[in-house]
């Protein structure tokens, strides 16, 4: 294929999944998944054609895609891509304890056991959702790029939903890892469950914010998908390529404040974590922010080639078309405690954890949930606080922030062009001024 | 004897029930970039999800070839003996299937990779032709097409075969700092593209220089899509029979009464060439029609087979999988919204209007709060539109419900919503 093709890649993915629900005392659903695809992709004349198919229909697939890049020459955009030296990586990630050489039963009084732990007066409804999944790769192009690797998840999902005044509430904390059996010796689950029904009763009493734009606190589980969704995107090569980004020619400019320095790190263990990418290309360290200079995109092997990048963020959910994503991406930290953010802050309102956020790259606006919060009243924490938001302008919060001094990470499920793909958000404490929603009369 | 043979014998000594379900699905999609055709992919893809009953537990494997769907029948039988919960109901039995109509054109299973890239221009061209002047950019988009293929077979007798397709367009336009995005899909392939093209056009163009907006109390006025999103995060998971039989569902307390008056709701998976229509669900039950609210009285909810049972009442054809490696779960089909009081005008006095938002899915499914930024709002005053800047609408998707003022007659299915524009009464909003 090397002859015919600008450039072309070969990739095999195997995935094998368990997932165990147990709700409300009782096993919800075990389920067992297993499957493999072939993906295809070469570059022709400048021209893209990409196939998904099976292990038997290898050769149907890229007479596919040759196909596709045929008809479209001359109709559609050209595009080429970055390519490095030849290569042969190899990842299998060894784990403490292999979570199939572990009898599903015993998994089972393990989750019913933490299970237990949520069940409290005042819960209508517990889960707990516990995974394991297997990823194998096997990838090789025609620039004599080869690798293999093998990357295990486990996780834990405990959920309560509480029930009184009048209303539903739910809360919900998760660990997942790269990681085998081990991540319950790492977590004390029964102890994080416990916490998560008395947060879900305390959500019952918990009041409106005053809204109004106001001093706040950001936990790092606010602040990481403040990074990941208000920032993340915006960087993303792609996105910055079609102009959907407000920071598209900002290379080189002061964008924040000096404190601010924010990287994406495939390399470290967090769930974002990947020895590879889905174009063959070593998963490291990326600069975005250094002392708050714009330093660089996050970029594929064909967004490198405008960008001035070096790849290694082009990913896919299965075999499909690998997009520019981000994989661990955190603020880095700044060095005051939380108690001097709340002083600093004195009368704000401090908001935590996320039900998830989305943001118009373009404008640089963002909203997002938070999944509850206090009132900080003389630089302490006061009442509780549910259903509050956050929205503003992200520039506007980057060149104001006062950092916590140590960076915590959450896992999640990053959603782009209907591809799902796993990441980690890391940041500190965040001090800054922006619009607390709510009830407008509040 | 085939492979598929073996594994029904397998099957027929191992569990009490057991149940097959076979998808296969091929795909072209045509990826747009800068107002150009960007990349063309097809796919095939195949699969099977075994799920079987042993002593009221259920377990269930999926894989993707015929060779290891031995393994995966294996598979779920040790789970299925695994589960203690005894909460399986069964599986649905064998019933006769309803005659649905438009959900499968030929025409889309002969389409080729130029007829994509026609497509995909046209809809391109429709956007960059809606001015002369120019200014307009077509940021991003795709046009697909999608033959899908469904058997399913189950130990009671039931055996379903159904093909079905689907078409559709999505665009993303720019026009100065505006953006907006259009869409559309279909069952068939007499779809308008330029049109697709032409309508995210104007609505980026008629966003741009967009006025500040008072913090206040506005009547609201929310697209179709606007609404589908609101109602598909909050309103859905709740009409769920599981949702209900388990707490999770605020709706339970209103069952019988007159909530949300001159409202009726109704799920309805038979309807000619509608999105999520089809003869039978994922688990081989029929499909039908179902009434949710019935002139504002809430009077039923959304089953599956288990659901059903435990209920008390039948399964109503909902059980939907997200593929083949998924069990299903409780989801709408077609959800119909009707309204005692229609208009040709929806803009009169002043209001706000939405097409869509910004992280739909963070709206609190549970309790049905949203606070949500708004996108492509304008302010409507005397007739006039004015784009606005920035817009937070604040509410709960039942309080929206009890306060609609009417509904528009610009109906269309948007995902599982057939609705037109509604207005409602006294949103709180931020600018």
């Amino acid at each position: 294929m090397n002859a015919v093709t600008d450039f072309s890649e070969i990739k095999k993915i195997t995935m094998e999944s368990l997932s165990i629900v147990i709700e409300n005392g009782i096993v919800e659903s075990i389920s067992h998944r297993s499957g493999s695809a072939v993906g295809v992709r070469v570059l022709k004349d400048g021209v893209w054609g990409v196939a998904k198919t099976t292990e038997e229909k290898v050769e149907e697939g890229l007479e596919k895609a040759l196909k596709i890049a045929s008809s479209l020459k001359g109709k559609s955009k050209t595009s080429s891509v970055i390519t490095l030296g030849t290569s042969s990586m190899k990842y299998v990630h060894k784990m403490k304890k292999d979570p199939r050489e572990i009898d599903v039963e015993d998994k089972l009084v393990l989750l019913k056991e933490i299970e237990k732990h949520l069940r409290n007066k005042g819960i209508a409804n517990s889960r707990v959702i516990y995974f394991e999944s297997y990823r194998w790769v096997d990838y090789e192009d025609s620039t004599g790029i080869e690798g293999t690797s093998f990357v295990p998840r486990t996780g834990v999902i405990v959920s309560a939903v509480s029930k009184g005044n009048g209303t539903l509430q739910q809360y919900s904390e998760r660990r997942f890892g790269i990681t085998g059996f081990e991540i319950f010796d790492r977590y004390d689950f029964p102890q994080i469950a416990s916490k998560t029904a008395e947060v879900a009763i305390k959500l019952l009493d918990a009041k409106s914010p005053p809204g109004g734009r106001q001093k706040i606190v950001m936990d790092p589980a606010l602040g990481g998908v403040f990074i990941h969704e208000a920032l993340g995107h915006a960087v993303e090569g792609d996105i910055v390529l079609q102009g959907g980004s407000i920071l598209e020619g900002k290379k080189g400019e002061k964008i924040a404040s000096s404190n601010v320095n924010v990287y994406d790190n495939p390399s470290l263990m967090e769930y974002g974590f990947y020895p590879f990418d889905d174009e063959g290309i070593r998963g490291e360290k990326r600069e975005i922010i250094r002392n708050g200079v714009m330093v660089g995109y996050l970029t594929s092997r064909e967004t490198a080639k405008d960008l001035e990048g070096s790849g290694g963020n082009g990913r896919s959910e299965g075999v499909n078309t690998p997009l520019v994503r981000m994989s661990n991406t955190y603020l880095a930290e700044g060095d005051r405690s939380l108690e001097e953010l709340l002083e600093e802050v004195k009368n704000g309102v401090f908001l935590a954890g996320s039900r998830g956020g989305q943001t118009s790259p373009l404008e640089g606006i963002f909203q997002f949930n938070a999944e509850y919060g206090y009132l900080i009243r003389k630089g302490e924490f006061a009442e509780m606080l549910r259903d509050v938001s956050l929205s503003g302008r992200t520039m506007e919060i980057l060149r104001n922030v006062i950092l916590g001094d140590e960076v915590k990470f959450n896992p999640g499920m990053c959603g782009k062009n209907g591809q799902s793909v796993p990441v980690s958000d890391g940041s500190p404490y965040i001090a800054t001024i922006a619009v607390v929603g709510g009830s407008v009369n509040g | 004897m085939d492979e598929l043979s073996h594994v029904i014998e397998y099957l027929e000594k191992n569990a009490s029930e057991f149940e097959i379900f076979h998808q296969k699905s091929r795909k072209f999609v045509a990826g747009i970039e800068k107002d150009q055709i960007k990349d063309m992919s097809y796919s095939w893809d195949d699969g099977y999800g075994v799920r079987v009953i042993i002593n009221r537990g259920t377990g269930f494997s999926s894989c993707t070839t015929r060779e290891s769907l031995m393994n995966s029948a294996k598979y779920a039988v040790k789970l299925a003996k695994l589960d203690d919960s005894e909460e399986a109901e069964g599986l649905p039995p064998s019933e006769r299937y309803p005659v649905v109509t438009g959900t499968f054109d030929p025409a889309i299973q002969s389409m080729e990779v130029d007829d994509y890239v026609d497509l995909a221009l046209s809809m391109i061209h429709g956007a960059l032709d809606c001015t002369r002047d120019g200014g307009v950019e077509v940021l991003s988009g795709e046009v697909a097409g999608e033959i899908n293929e469904v058997h399913i077979i189950n130990s009671n007798g039931v055996e379903g075969i159904e093909k079905s397709t689907a078409l559709g367009g999505l665009v993303e336009v720019k026009a100065n700092s505006s953006t907006a995005y259009e869409f559309d899909v279909s069952r068939n392939s007499r779809l308008n593209f330029e049109d697709i093209g032409k309508r995210a056009a104007r609505l980026a163009l008629d966003s741009r220089n967009g006025i500040d907006v008072e913090d206040g109390v506005w009547d609201t006025i929310l697209t179709p899509a606007a609404f589908d999103s609101i109602l598909a995060n909050t309103l859905y998971p709740s009409l769920s029979g599981e949702s209900v039989y388990k707490g999770r569902s605020m709706l339970i307390r209103w069952l019988n009464e007159e909530v949300f008056p001159g409202l009726t709701i109704v799920d309805d998976g038979t309807l000619p060439e509608m999105l999520f229509t089809s003869a039978f669900d994922d688990e081989g039950s029929p499909s039908r029609r179902t009434t949710l609210v019935d002139q504002g009285v809430l009077v039923g909810f959304l089953y599956d087979h288990k659901y059903g049972k435990k209920s008390g009442n039948e399964t109503t054809g909902n059980a939907f999988r997200e593929n083949y490696g998924s069990q299903p779960h409780i989801k709408p089909t077609n959800i119909c919204l009707e309204f005692n009081d229609i208009t040709s005008d929806l803009m009169y006095d002043s209001a706000i209007m939405i097409h869509s938002f910004i992280g739909a899915h963070t709206a609190n499914a549970i309790s049905g709060d949203f606070s949500l930024e708004g996108r492509n709002a304008f302010l409507v005053e005397n007739g006039d539109m004015k784009p606005l800047k920035s817009v937070m609408l604040y509410g709960n998707v039942y309080e929206v419900l009890k306060n609609i003022a009417c509904f528009g007659k610009d109906e269309r299915q948007v995902e599982h919503t057939i609705s037109p524009s509604v207005r409602i009464r006294g949103m709180h909003l931020s600018g």
